[in-house]
């Protein structure tokens, strides 16, 4: 029913929608809402309409060019959205700018990024590339433990925390600050639950339970004193 | 307790450490907001210590046995 020919066609078909859709969430969110205003230059308003064009070109390009669709996707896509941001000012200041759609616009970039990253994997490749070994895939040797993806999915959501709760300060000093500390802490928990994921696996580096444990105790202890401290300051007050 | 079950329950604690961590900077973000700096500091320090404990509950150093 569905040739060779028609499945390369699909999957050609996925990796450009998979490439397009996340731009095209980050680029509504956060470059036309703003270039689309009436007191909106010209020239910004330009660029935005240049970018999406940009980010078109790169997900038609993506299955047959990889190397010029990162050109246009990536780079002129990116570039010409600085563009529009430059020239918009004033007007896409802290003060002015939407949590919610700041943070979905946040979340659209991150997810251009990873479906940029993917198509360089899922990339078709019609003919051997020179200097590949021909034979089987290499498979890894270890498989991951289970539930791993759980653990880290959870470290995730828990990182997204301070990281939303930072869109909620009004003070535009503030919020920068806040988000530079909140941007720093989700980078800390999702390594720390990358680690966590994976160690779990690892019976031999990890020990006994109670040497597990005894092994926290310090940082524990330090968060015990803390709270405390904290308490007594509290009542105190 | 059996060993198997009694490091199940450490995973799990370890986790549990991991979003208290989550929490601890969430209450410093916020402090960080209302310019409350002190309560900052001291949200953040509570976040890392406890994001410590949970890396530590699941490697040990070689010294602990």
């Amino acid at each position: 029913m569905f040739g060779a020919q028609g499945w390369a066609d699909a999957r050609h078909w996925v990796l450009r929608a998979n490439v397009l859709i996340p731009g095209l969430y980050a680029w509504l969110t956060t470059v036309a809402y703003p270039a689309g205003e009436s007191q909106t230059s010209v020239g910004a308003r330009a660029s935005a309409y240049a970018a999406l064009a940009a980010l078109v070109l790169g997900a038609v390009l993506v299955p047959d060019q990889p190397r010029w669709a990162r050109g246009f996707g990536v780079y002129g896509y990116v570039g010409l959205c600085l563009l529009s941001w430059a020239l918009l000012g004033a007007s896409i200041g802290v003060e002015r700018v939407h949590p919610v759609r700041a943070a979905c616009g946040g979340v659209g970039w991150a997810l251009y990024a990873f479906s940029w990253g993917s198509a360089r994997r899922g990339r078709v490749v019609s003919e051997p590339l020179a200097g590949e070994i021909p034979g089987r895939r290499l498979e890894p040797r270890q498989s991951l433990p289970r539930g791993t993806s759980a653990v880290l999915g959870l470290g995730v959501l828990g990182a997204l925390v301070p990281w939303l709760y930072a869109w909620r300060i009004t003070h535009p000093a503030r919020a920068m600050f806040a988000h530079g500390a909140a941007l720093l802490c989700a980078v800390i928990l999702t390594t720390a639950a990358a680690q966590i994921a994976l160690d779990r696996g690892k019976k031999a580096t990890r020990g006994r339970p109670r040497a597990r444990i005894r092994s926290a105790a310090a940082p524990a202890s330090a968060v015990a004193f803390l709270l405390a401290a904290g308490m007594v300051w509290w009542a105190l007050r | 307790m059996e060993e198997p079950a009694l490091s199940k329950a450490v995973d799990v604690l370890s986790i549990v450490t991991l979003f208290a961590a989550a929490g601890a900077f969430t209450l410093g973000v916020r402090a960080i907001g209302e310019t409350h700096d002190l309560q900052a500091l001291y949200w953040l320090a509570v976040g890392g210590l406890l994001l410590r404990a949970a890396v530590d509950m699941l490697r040990p150093r070689s010294g602990v046995r």
